[in-house]
């Protein structure tokens, strides 16, 4: 039941495109500033939800905040103007759940178009109700003329913005304008400085097409601009230098809209409400996610400054680029790689090829046979998991001085990895390929040998990515997942010409420790011998985490290959510290080995050097990539934050030790 | 096989036109092969080619003794 | 004009082939890690045993990666049989290998070399009652091969009042043939199984691993896959029933080398597997078939491939001469007195230079005066001369070991080290050598 009443303030918050409890429940305070405003909105809501249960709708579906602020929107507007009687209640009733129905209608066809609704249904529903109420005398009667509520002055130019701020809520009031600005401010500084930059933009574009400075700044639509800044500036796409440009585009666009509509609407008295936003915004997200625009908010987060935080941190830790295995063990040298001078050109130059070296030859002996090749015959592994679609495998090994030029991939094979590209392997040797076409195969399985087929002048590993399965098809660029140079472990990097590298081999033993399943539960002590317990856990996405008694939460993920965090939600905690202890951790039997990993700002500093990084980010994104050292040696990795370390025969970590704490495992 | 049979052109290659055989011959072998063809027995073979390349006699008995026996196995008549 | 030694030769145009002219074609070696093989044969005399420490290394570390990288916990043994120079062992005792000896003369060669008896694998179906006692008071692995050995070893457990921590050897099917079942206890059958239940019985033995050696030059990866399996499923299976806890499996050797085996066509690089190969299977098979919480230590005693490529055998021509089927027979200073394994490998033959001419079918026999002192039977070569340096490799598996003291005295050892320095790790053999254990009745002296 309690959880039913925190859903009340939810929609409050969801107005400002934030989702917090604290700033609903300010909201909701504030809209008493006019009482009939007030009262009506929370009757909207009270009113939705009973009909939800009335339907018996999954809790769930309402948490899907839509539902309800459109609600609360359609009874502050009614609010607004009727003083509040049974008959003005029951208008409410009414208009809520045709309101909910509308929003349920509007949400089934507009998801098909990855559309979100916004407050399209209020404002149908609105204006619905304020023509229809041109009918109904009684309520007319009690028509609020004017709002005599408390207001203050701060400064002209100012004013304006407060007022079109409280507008949003149905209370045009600089006073409460300044209060939300303030709430704005708090949670997000993205959100107040698009809001804020949006409105004075709409306004000047606006005052240079009426010719009116004074006209156009108390335009009561104004806040359409403030809208359409905030969401493309901030929620639907990442608040980055580019969407912010494309924000204000709309928001110019707007302008005219707002003016279209004014004198439209003007003919039967009704408002425009927020029908300008609604346009703008859904024509944008409909383009822009159509065409899979790179930087549209595909994962939005609690606030603008999370979203960018969790993109960018994803960014410069993983890549955008395919990630594949090196497609051998042991220490290998680049012969050729992208745009190598020889044959790597034009459409196939996302290409690499490897040879073993000793001693700086690639032979032994004088190098007149494929045997005296150090790579001949050494086994190719599979560098993704997939299916193998193609193969060759009866080509002889050409005698050194000799290529094929008619078949000049030589024996190779295809494989589609689970993410549907290509990758092709060349040059094999005769008879040496062990699967088949159809075969299922895994990361590091071994395929194949290294021979010296097809256009080679001496024996080496040719590999490419390819958009189709056709051999010969045009290569698309790629990154190695991970490999060792000397001892540091590159990750998501291509190696350069004559570079000296070593695959790393997946040690079984290493992926058990991680296999963490839904429910397990990790129990620790401190060293004040309190217990802390971690216990696995996923959302509605099927992501999973860690979950502590405070409800913070540590996301998780493994590849093939790696494990890693990659997000945490919550306050300070032990599993926050955890993140920084070990971000990333390979699969592998490590051996002094050091790496780098970039941390998410907010794990690094006090929440408002963060705030400040966050929202430079959104300029320079480079200043959001911090680096930091690990060091990973037999079971141990360790760090300028402390070291974890992991147990031979148990999942998880065994001992976490900072500065300031140490846990120890206990079961 | 008489001798006289194998023709030897300037690339050291003997060919005899009656069976199709082909050899392959050195300066040297194609020497001896002359000296053989004008009846000259093998001691004297041994010294004309000591004095000549400068190598001592014992050495080339063996040489020019493994040629006289290759050309025997072959089937020519020495 | 200098002077040519006079060739003829018939040429057969079917034998020019796409792989190159066997006509031509010579392969030479004029160095050994950077020292020219005509140095090593003026200074150290010829023949000579060469062994490359770089090449120990390099196929060392391939192979201990190839497993440690896939699995935690791997230890090798060396294995002494396949080579037993003192140098050789403590090159791999450095890299980090114990020792594993099939006899009471290789166990005490190991613990001479400073090996503690923990550090030792003890195999062979022939161990000395007395050997025995001493491997279990200096606490070396001792691996069971029949029922007699069980009842010698609670002997000497009476005897010194302890239990002794023992494995058992088994052997199994693993789909190759033939199958080396007269080692050990069969595990099909049961009889493994039942060796373990005797074991238990008496309580003065107690089971600490399991052995199991297959093969040897093994070119297929899957039977040893089909090997762990089965040595896992025995384990799972003992632990339940007598709960012992097994430490470690012992999966023994058997890897190939690049070896060129008498009879087979295709070349070595295409048919030996990759240490990858077999180290996939082998820990594969152990991931798969582990039933306890633990996953066991596991132990390798690889040999052959580790120094079978290491090992080089320099020898020179003595002389030649023709046989009537027209062959040329080249008289070397080492034969299968030295190259016991000839019986079965076409081994390299590298020349010290390019020589003119054409190549002609040749033999290459060696200095003993016995019919079947044959290196190689049938090899193309150009005329060499007396003093010709010749490479043969890959000797340095079983070679020494197995070398006889017939007919030549044994001849010295050489190690190029990794700065390429060469030093003298065994003498030849003289006179001394051989009569030091004889003992001549005085009655059968001859007239002093």
């Amino acid at each position: 039941m309690i959880k039913k009443a925190t859903l009340i303030f939810k929609p409050y918050s969801a107005l400002l495109f934030l989702d917090n409890k604290i700033a609903g429940a300010i909201l909701f305070a504030l809209s008493f500033l006019i009482p009939s405003v007030g009262i009506s909105g929370i009757f909207a809501v009270f009113t939705t939800i009973i009909f939800a249960e009335l339907i018996t709708l999954r809790e769930e579906v309402l948490e899907n905040g839509f539902y309800l602020y459109n609600s609360l929107l359609v009874g502050m507007g009614i609010g607004y103007i009727f003083s509040p009687t049974l008959l003005s209640f029951f208008l409410i009733l009414i208009l809520s759940s045709f309101t909910f129905l509308l929003s349920f209608v509007l949400y089934r066809i507009f998801s098909v178009y990855k559309i979100p609704i916004l407050s399209l249904p209020f404002s149908i529903i609105t204006m619905i109700a304020y023509l229809a109420s041109l009918k109904y005398s009684y309520l007319y009667s009690n028509l609020i003329n004017s709002h005599n509520t408390f207001d203050m002055h701060i400064y002209s130019l100012l004013d304006p913005f407060f007022r079109s701020i409280g507008t949003i809520f149905f209370l045009p009031n600089v006073l409460a304008g300044l209060v939300i600005s303030l709430i704005i401010l708090y949670f997000s500084r993205i959100i107040f400085f698009m809001g804020i930059i949006s409105f004075y933009l709409g306004i000047f574009i606006h005052s240079l097409l009426l010719s009116s400075f004074t006209q156009a700044l108390n335009d009561p639509y104004a806040f359409n601009y403030i809208l359409v800044g905030i969401a493309l500036g901030g929620i639907f796409l990442l608040p980055t230098l580019k969407n912010y440009i494309l924000a204000f585009l709309g928001v110019i666009m707007s302008v005219v809209i707002v003016d279209a509509m004014d004198v439209f609407f003007n003919y039967y008295a009704i408002p425009v409400f927020t029908i300008p936003f609604n346009i703008i915004v859904m024509m944008f997200i409909f383009v822009l996610s159509s065409i899979y625009y790179k930087e549209f908010n595909y994962n939005i987060k609690k606030t603008p400054e999370k979203s960018l935080s969790y993109y960018l941190s994803n960014i410069f830790r993983f890549g955008k680029d395919i990630k594949i295995a090196l497609p051998f063990s042991g220490e290998w040298s680049v012969y050729q790689a992208f745009n190598g001078e020889w044959t790597h050109k034009g459409k196939w130059k996302y290409a690499y090829d490897f040879v073993i070296e000793n001693d700086d030859k690639t032979h032994k002996n004088e190098g007149l046979y494929v045997s005296d090749y150090y790579c001949f015959g050494q086994s190719v592994l599979s560098p993704v998991n997939g299916y193998v679609v193609a193969l060759r495998n009866d080509l002889v090994d050409n005698i050194i001085g000799e290529v094929d030029r008619i078949n000049n991939w030589g024996n190779y094979v295809i494989i589609k990895n689970d993410a549907g590209y290509f990758v092709e392997i060349s040059h094999l040797m005769q008879n040496s390929i062990s699967v088949n076409v159809g075969d299922y195969i895994h990361q590091g399985q071994i395929i194949a040998k290294c021979g010296n087929s097809g256009y080679s002048p001496e024996p080496h590993i040719h590999i490419q990515l390819q958009k189709f399965a056709i051999l010969g098809s045009e290569t698309i660029p790629f990154v190695f997942s991970e490999y060792l140079k000397e001892n540091k472990l590159f990750y998501n990097s291509l190696p350069k010409k004559d570079e000296k590298i070593k695959s790393l081999i997946i040690d079984k033993s290493m992926q058990l420790r991680f296999n963490f399943i839904l429910d397990d539960i990790y129990r620790f002590v401190n060293e004040k011998n309190e217990k802390i317990e971690f216990k696995v856990d996923m959302n509605s996405l099927g992501e999973f985490y860690f979950k502590d008694k405070n409800n913070n939460k540590l996301y998780f993920y493994s590849t093939a290959s790696l494990f890693y965090f990659y997000n945490y939600e919550g306050e300070e905690s032990y599993l926050k510290e955890i993140f920084k202890l070990a971000p990333k951790i390979p699969f592998i039997n490590a051996k002094n080995i050091e790496y780098s990993d970039v941390l998410p700002v907010y794990l690094l500093n006090d929440k408002i050097k963060s705030a400040l990084i966050e929202f430079i980010a959104s300029f320079k994104p480079s200043i959001y990539k911090k680096e930091f050292s690990y060091n990973f040696n037999s079971l141990i990795l360790s760090s300028q934050f402390g070291n974890v370390t992991l147990e031979s025969y148990k999942k998880g970590f065994e001992k976490i030790e900072t500065k300031e704490f140490t846990l120890r495992r206990i079961d | 096989m008489q001798l006289n049979s194998l023709i030897i052109d300037e690339n050291n290659m003997g060919f005899i036109p009656s069976t199709g055989a082909t050899f392959q011959l050195n300066e040297t072998g194609k020497e001896i092969l002359s000296l053989l063809k004008d009846g000259v027995d093998k001691d004297t073979i041994v010294e004309t080619l000591s004095k000549k390349y400068n190598i001592d006699e014992k050495e080339l008995f063996i040489d020019v003794s493994d040629f006289l026996y290759k050309l025997k196995i072959y089937g020519f008549e020495i | 004009m200098s002077y040519q030694k006079p060739t003829i030769n018939r040429v057969d145009f079917a034998m020019a082939s796409k792989y190159g002219s066997p006509l031509k074609t010579q392969k030479i070696r004029e160095n050994i890690n950077g020292i020219s093989v005509r140095e090593l044969t003026e200074k150290y005399g010829s023949p000579l045993f060469v062994y490359s420490q770089k090449e120990i290394e390099n196929k060392y570390n391939t192979l201990y990666n190839a497993f440690s990288s896939r699995y935690p916990n791997i230890q090798f043994g060396w294995s002494y049989k396949t080579n037993y120079l003192n140098a050789i062992c403590n090159i791999f005792h450095k890299l980090g290998s114990i020792a594993e000896v099939v006899s009471e003369f290789e166990y005490e060669k190991a613990r001479n070399l400073g090996i503690e008896g923990k550090n030792i694998i003890f195999n062979g179906p022939y161990k000395p009652k007395e050997a025995l006692k001493i491997a279990v008071q200096e606490g070396a692995k001792i691996h069971i091969d029949h029922l007699f050995e069980i009842n010698d070893l609670e002997d000497i457990a009476d005897e010194l009042g302890v239990t002794i921590p023992v494995a058992i050897r088994v052997n199994m099917d693993t789909g190759i043939y033939p199958q080396w079942s007269r080692f050990g206890f069969n595990y099909e059958s049961g009889e493994a199984y039942e060796a373990v239940r005797r074991i238990h019985k008496n309580k003065k033995l107690y089971l600490t691993g399991l052995h199991s050696h297959i093969g040897t030059f093994m070119l297929d990866a899957n039977a040893y896959k089909l090997e762990t399996a089965k040595l896992m499923q025995l384990k799972a299976q003992i632990e339940a029933d007598f709960g012992y806890e097994i430490e470690y499996i012992d999966i023994g050797g058997g890897f190939a080398s690049k070896n060129h085996l008498k009879g087979v066509y295709q070349s070595p690089e295409v048919i030996v597997p990759t240490a990858d190969d077999y180290a996939e299977a082998i820990t594969s098979a152990i991931y798969e078939n582990n039933k306890s919480e633990k996953l066991p230590k596991l132990y390798l005693e690889t040999g052959r491939h580790l120094v079978d490529e290491a090992g080089y055998l320099l020898t020179s021509v003595w002389g030649y001469k023709r046989f009537p089927d027209g062959k040329k027979g080249y008289i070397l200073d080492a034969g299968v007195n030295l190259l016991y394994t000839a019986t079965w490998y076409n081994f390299n033959i590298e020349l010290d230079k390019r020589y003119e001419g054409i190549n002609e079918p040749s033999m290459l026999n060696g200095p003993l005066c016995m019919n079947i002192d044959i290196i190689n039977e049938n090899i193309m070569l150009p005329a060499l001369e007396r003093g010709t340096v010749l490479t043969i490799s890959p000797v340095g598996a079983y070679n020494y070991t197995q070398s006889m003291q017939f007919i030549r005295y044994r001849p010295k050892v050489v190690l190029i080290d990794n700065d390429s320095n060469v030093h003298i790790i065994k003498d030849d053999d003289d006179l001394s050598t051989i009569n030091y254990k004889e003992r001549l009745p005085e009655y059968l002296e001859l007239n002093k």
